[in-house]
């Protein structure tokens, strides 16, 4: 802290009132309190942005993923497997979503989608996505915005965190969606002949290779195609996440999530941030 | 309520410790040096480590029967579809006492740990680590630490304020103009009997399906707990809640009312702290947030990895 903000502080004042409005509380009052699941930090960066948080919203799903087999041999998309994921994963957005517009939200912020696999029974897994609903301020993204929703009319969602979320605002950018691609694809496996060939030499595995071009391809070009659907200008905050969940190591899901943005006014300018180098280790 | 006034009776052994601090005039404190600057550099002072525990024996904890069993004409057999009962509804069954007591011991843990605070002159605690742990011989142990701040020349408190704060966290929202009420609990358990439609959604050779049954046992038991977070945050008096954890644990058991069937427990526990906005009409307003760029290439590469672990936030 700089000398003259530890100055202003330390002036008495601040603490004596924080004092005397918990010495004001009205337990028991009714009305409405706004819960949240952001950290300090993004909470007042959010609240900088000119948004207020409004409350915790939750979407989730226990889905039961049927069984599919791929052909020993060849690269494919498990196409049952990749819709069971996007039918999931929807399920517990659209509830999260439905949750958000019962809360009169202009939008969701800081979102969580995750699986988690649960141990009693097999092959069912839980889909959780948890975020913030917000509420614009007249001055946020600068004034003179009215509408924050997106072209199919629900509140924006986004998985940005506070910090990131309150730079795009700056930067005169505001977010739509969050867009994603999903894919699951079996990958083959070497025939005998193949694995004795390249045992002991320093060789590509062309056809593994091949199955991971074709299976990020699909799961990108697929959130490409949300993103396009929301008519957004760009996607920001991309994550390329891979996991086998339980089917074993030639079978992964390729998931691709980020959030799809538009700009707020055409003569944005974006400032240039501090250039600092800290001297502590 | 009457766990407020549970704190009168504080241990011996913690009395006389309050009393030495007052004698002596030198506090003690779990704080960092850095968690230390940044309380100071708001106007308060740290006044000494406090500590309130309680010892619990759970016996009983309901839970005995399971209402969604019942059949209507058929008696005990599966029913097609269940009902999930939750702590909060106070249906015949539920597990309301547990969570009942779970309420009461961590509640007088914290009460107690106020207690020695408001004993030291301070106005509320930082940093507090609330715990559950098995005692070593026997019960559960609700603990909870923290440090005791006070604002000088401020109010005295009735209650002192609680949060989970770190003592940076706590310096930035008193400049934002928010202050910490207390620590706010949101607990639920919620039962569910396992019906016909699960079973036949969770067997191997079913294709893909939502599991209705579980989806409804999760989705109320978590609400409930919000609901009850909600009335703790009204009961303090707050004007919101920044939630630190949401937990959620399932496990399933044998059904005490149908032979070979299983029920699955939910169990939800979310904690947070209870803030307030408080005016500053001689203030000047805050200046905004400064966006800095790194130059330390050490310390973005350490961002960047901290980043792709947490994911957001």
């Amino acid at each position: 802290m700089t000398d003259q903000t530890s100055a202003e502080l330390s002036v008495p004042g601040v603490p004596q009132d924080a004092m005397r409005r918990l010495a004001e509380l009205r337990p028991g009052r009714p009305g409405s309190i706004f819960t949240s699941d952001l950290s300090v930090n993004e909470f007042l960066l959010v609240r900088e942005a000119g948004f207020r948080p409004l409350g915790l919203v939750l979407g989730s799903s226990i889905y039961h993923v049927g069984l599919q087999l791929g052909r020993w041999g060849r690269n494919q998309e498990l196409d049952v497997l990749s819709q069971a994921m996007y039918h999931a994963r929807e399920l517990a957005m659209t509830r999260m979503e439905a949750e958000a517009q019962a809360l009169s939200a202009d939008g969701v912020v800081g979102v969580r989608l995750d699986v988690e696999l649960k141990e009693f029974g097999s092959d069912i897994a839980e889909f959780i996505a948890v975020g913030t609903a917000v509420h614009a301020e007249q001055d946020a993204g600068g004034g003179g915005v009215t509408n924050w929703k997106n072209n199919k009319g629900l509140p924006f969602t986004s998985d940005l965190s506070g910090q990131d979320f309150w730079t795009l605002i700056r930067a005169g950018y505001a977010p739509l969606g969050m867009v994603m691609g999903t894919c699951v694809y079996h990958i083959a496996h070497q025939r005998l002949g193949q694995k004795i060939g390249n045992t002991g030499r320093n060789v590509e595995l062309e056809q593994f290779t091949q199955a991971l071009y074709d299976a990020r391809e699909l799961a990108m070009s697929r959130m490409q195609a949300e993103a396009e659907e929301l008519h957004a200008e760009g996607i920001v905050g991309v994550q390329l996440r891979q996991h086998s969940h339980t089917w074993g190591s030639h079978t992964t899901e390729f998931f691709a999530i980020g959030t799809a943005v538009r700009p707020l006014r055409d003569d944005h300018v974006i400032q240039r941030p501090t250039m600092v180098l800290s001297l502590d280790s | 309520m009457s766990e407020d006034r549970s704190g009168h009776e504080l241990p011996p052994a913690a009395e006389s410790r309050m009393a030495e601090i007052r004698r002596s005039g030198t506090w003690g404190s779990a704080l960092t040096a850095d968690e230390f600057t940044a309380i100071r550099g708001v106007g308060f002072e740290p006044v000494g480590q406090v500590l309130g525990a309680a010892v619990y024996n759970i016996g009983y904890a309901g839970g005995y029967g399971c209402p969604g069993a019942w059949a209507g004409y058929g008696g005990y057999v599966t029913p097609y579809q269940s009902v999930t009962a939750v702590s909060g509804q106070g249906v015949i069954g539920s597990f309301g006492p547990m969570v009942q007591t779970l309420y009461q011991a961590r509640r007088k843990a914290l009460a107690r740990m106020s207690q020695e605070c408001a004993e030291l002159g301070g106005h509320g605690v930082v940093g507090v680590l609330l715990t559950i742990g098995a005692f070593p011989a026997g019960g559960l142990e609700f603990k909870a630490i923290g440090t005791a701040v006070r604002a000088p020349g401020g109010v005295p408190l009735k209650r002192p304020f609680t949060s989970d704060l770190s003592g940076q966290d706590f310096a930035k929202l008193i400049t934002a103009g928010w202050v910490p009420v207390g620590m706010a609990l949101g607990i639920s358990i919620g039962a569910r009997h396992d019906d016909w439609l699960t079973i036949n959604q969770t067997r191997w050779g079913t294709g893909n399906a939502e599991v209705t049954g579980y989806t409804d046992l999760v989705n109320q038991s978590r609400h409930d707990a919000r609901t009850q977070l909600d009335r703790d945050v009204a009961r303090m008096g707050g004007d919101g809640v920044v939630v630190k954890t949401m937990d959620m644990r399932i496990r399933d058991r044998e059904c005490p009312m149908q032979e070979h069937r299983r029920d699955h427990i939910a169990e939800v526990t979310i904690i947070g702290t209870a803030i307030a906005h408080f005016a500053r009409p001689h203030h000047p307003r805050r200046e905004d947030s400064l966006a800095i760029l790194s130059l330390d290439p050490q310390r973005r590469q350490a961002a960047r990895v901290r980043l792709g672990q947490a994911g957001p936030g």
